[in-house]
């Protein structure tokens, strides 16, 4: 099915209870209407570059931000961090590390590969819908992004 | 006896003063012979050549007497030339052979016969004996007128070696005798010297080297009676030789088993470390992958009791939403202690890596890093000069941030908080300290004060899991160093660490 629509921010998260809980946390503030779930590397891959199940999507209807978690099955969240950030036509779009690993290794190599932002999941509900509203307000609202359409 | 002198006989030095002493022997013995030869025939040439000299005197005297056949006269004249030296008897003969007349000791050739015979007659008996050792002179007598070309008669003088024998006698003895005496101080000179040049060195050098711990004890007890001290050098080098030969050989034998040794070690210790090293990167992987998906269930046990309390706390009642708070504590609790063994065995594995540390500027920065803690409350930090040290300075961070923010914790309650850190030398130790103003401990429970998870307060009086200062203590320990904590109840505490 082809999506004309613009989706404002694409998730990928592979647990269904932290799915749950970030939209809860986004819609709460109400950062965006049009939020896109993917729970797989391989399927954000193919959305994103408009291949495979997604060939009929225009690759330069970008979202507005990426939130993306670091355990993924299929693809893994730095090799999807990778392609974003390595192909000259999605590399602006900012992708916002969403993750539960705290490891100095995970934090570096996420920077080095381009991510523009790195939150571990707050344990508290309250703690968690801090840190998506935090997100969202500076990714949706207060930054401006480089050529908007 | 004593076992290390060689017998006089077989000693070199004997041998060769023995040898020089033979051979000048001979020596002298030839010169001397050959010089009483010369001698002797120097002195039978004197003999002649007096014998010869009568010739002249005698001559006229004795033809004169030959022509006129004075037959008594002649006696006269041979007796009174008997006199003369070294002639021991005198006979003339007339042409034909006959004897005219004799004195002495003559020889008489016998008829058909080579032997001369030596007759003497002496009171008229004529002793005969066979000898060829008498020697003569004879001359022709020759007519004092020169009136007859021929001889008239031919007279003998002779003489005897024993008459030279006398001669010589007096030359002999003094030749001899310088001889003997050349001998003798040869000898003694060679006695002499020849013991304090020669023997006692030798006889040290012998004592020497049978006193050699290398010569093969073996062979100690049969010294060859006929060995001489070079022939004993000889063997004692070759002994010695023999001996390295054998302990080089057992050298290297040993050098290869400790090689061989060593490789095997070294393969025991590779496999050991790569036995480690595996289960090192097991308990990370192990320890990531529980911590990642411990952690999750458990953000969702706190995220949806979160909610509830969120959207749907007035649906329930004070008690039901109190429920909800216990399970999110819970939860976040549970997570905090899965954090805290996680960063506890991570510190722990980690190898040290010792550097210069400098402590000052570490705390500064730890202090810094911590600002957010203290925020909103009255705290004054005070951090000292304090010696830089050699440690992990990573590590040492740990220390020191957890024992800052334990400090900055546990002064919570108090209005105004005062936090000390710095050094002091105690027993020529630097010894750094963390002192507080907070609510200390009792010393009483002071040996829990560093178990892993051994907390002396309740949580609700002070957050915390009870492994910041486990932690502490590991890596105090790491560093070979100690740790200690001094408190009073409600005044504060300190912590004192060394390196």
């Amino acid at each position: 099915m082809t999506e004309h629509n613009n989706i404002e921010i694409l998730l990928v998260e592979d647990r269904e209870e932290d799915i749950d809980l970030t939209l809860k946390a986004l819609k709460k503030d109400n950062f965006a209407s049009k939020i896109k779930v993917l729970k797989d590397g391989e399927k954000a891959l193919e959305y994103i570059f408009a291949t495979g199940e997604y060939s009929g999507r225009d690759v330069y209807d970008l979202p507005k931000l990426i939130i993306l978690d670091l355990k993924l099955p299929k693809v893994d969240g730095l090799e999807v961090l990778r392609k974003i950030k390595f192909d000259d036509r999605t590399k602006l779009v900012p992708v916002v590390i969403l993750t539960s690993s705290n490891e100095e290794s995970d934090i570096s190599e996420s920077y080095e590969l381009g991510a523009d932002g790195y939150i571990v999941k707050p344990m508290r509900f309250d703690n968690f819908v801090k840190a998506v509203a935090d997100i969202g307000n500076y990714w949706m609202l207060a930054h401006k992004p480089l050529g908007c359409k | 006896m004593n076992k290390n002198h060689v017998p006089v006989q077989s000693s070199i030095g004997f041998k060769l003063l023995r040898a020089i002493f033979g051979l000048y022997l001979i020596i002298t013995a030839i010169i001397t012979s050959v010089h009483i030869a010369v001698e002797y025939e120097r002195a039978k040439d004197e003999v002649k050549k007096a014998l010869a000299f009568n010739n002249t005197v005698m001559g006229q005297t004795l033809s004169h007497q030959v022509w006129h056949l004075d037959l008594e006269a002649l006696d006269h004249t041979l007796s009174g030339i008997i006199q003369m030296p070294y002639v021991v008897g005198v006979s003339v003969h007339s042409p034909e052979g006959t004897i005219l007349a004799r004195t002495g000791v003559v020889s008489v050739k016998e008829k058909d016969n080579y032997l001369y015979r030596q007759s003497n007659v002496k009171n008229g008996i004529d002793e005969v004996s066979y000898s060829n050792n008498l020697f003569w002179h004879s001359f022709e007598l020759v007519d004092t007128n020169y009136s007859v070309s021929e001889p008239i008669g031919l007279v003998y003088m002779y003489s005897s070696p024993s008459v030279i024998a006398v001669k010589v006698q007096n030359v002999f003895i003094p030749i001899i005798g310088f001889a003997l005496i050349k001998v003798f101080a040869l000898g003694v000179i060679f006695l002499y010297f020849g013991r304090r040049i020669l023997s006692r060195p030798l006889e040290k050098m012998v004592t020497f080297i049978r006193e050699l711990p290398l010569i093969n004890k073996q062979n100690d007890d049969h010294y060859s009676k006929d060995e001489n001290e070079l022939e004993i050098l000889e063997t004692a080098l070759f002994s010695m030789s023999e001996r390295l030969k054998e302990t080089l050989i057992e050298l290297r034998k040993h050098h290869n088993h400790l090689e061989d040794m060593v490789q095997e070690r070294t393969k025991e210790l590779e496999i050991s470390n790569r036995y480690l090293e595996e289960a090192v990167k097991e308990i990370e992987t192990f320890s990531y992958s529980i911590s990642h998906d411990l952690k999750a269930p458990l953000r969702a046990i706190s995220g949806y009791s979160g909610m509830l309390l969120e959207y749907y706390s007035g649906s329930l009642d004070e008690e039901g939403n109190r429920f909800l708070s216990v399970i999110n504590d819970n939860a976040v609790q549970m997570s905090e202690l899965i954090e805290d063994i996680l960063q506890y065995s991570r510190m722990v594995r980690r190898p040290l890596e010792k550097g210069e540390v400098h402590i000052k500027k570490l705390t500064e920065g730890v202090i810094l890093e911590l600002e957010g803690e203290y925020k909103d409350r009255e705290i004054e930090i005070n951090v000292k000069e304090m010696p830089n040290c050699n440690g992990d300075s990573v590590m040492i961070k740990q220390v020191l941030m957890n024992l800052v923010s334990n400090a900055i914790k546990y002064t919570g309650n108090k209005e105004k908080a005062n936090i000390e850190v710095g050094s002091k030398q105690i027993d020529k130790e630097t010894v750094y300290y963390v002192k507080d103003n907070g609510v200390g401990f009792d010393l009483k429970y002071s040996d829990k004060l560093f178990g892993l998870f051994q907390r002396l307060h309740s949580k609700k009086e002070f957050e915390g899991t009870g492994v910041g200062l486990a932690i502490v203590e590991r890596l105090i320990l790491k560093h070979d160093g100690k740790i200690w904590a001094d408190a009073k109840v409600n005044e504060g505490a300190t912590f004192y660490f060394t390196l």
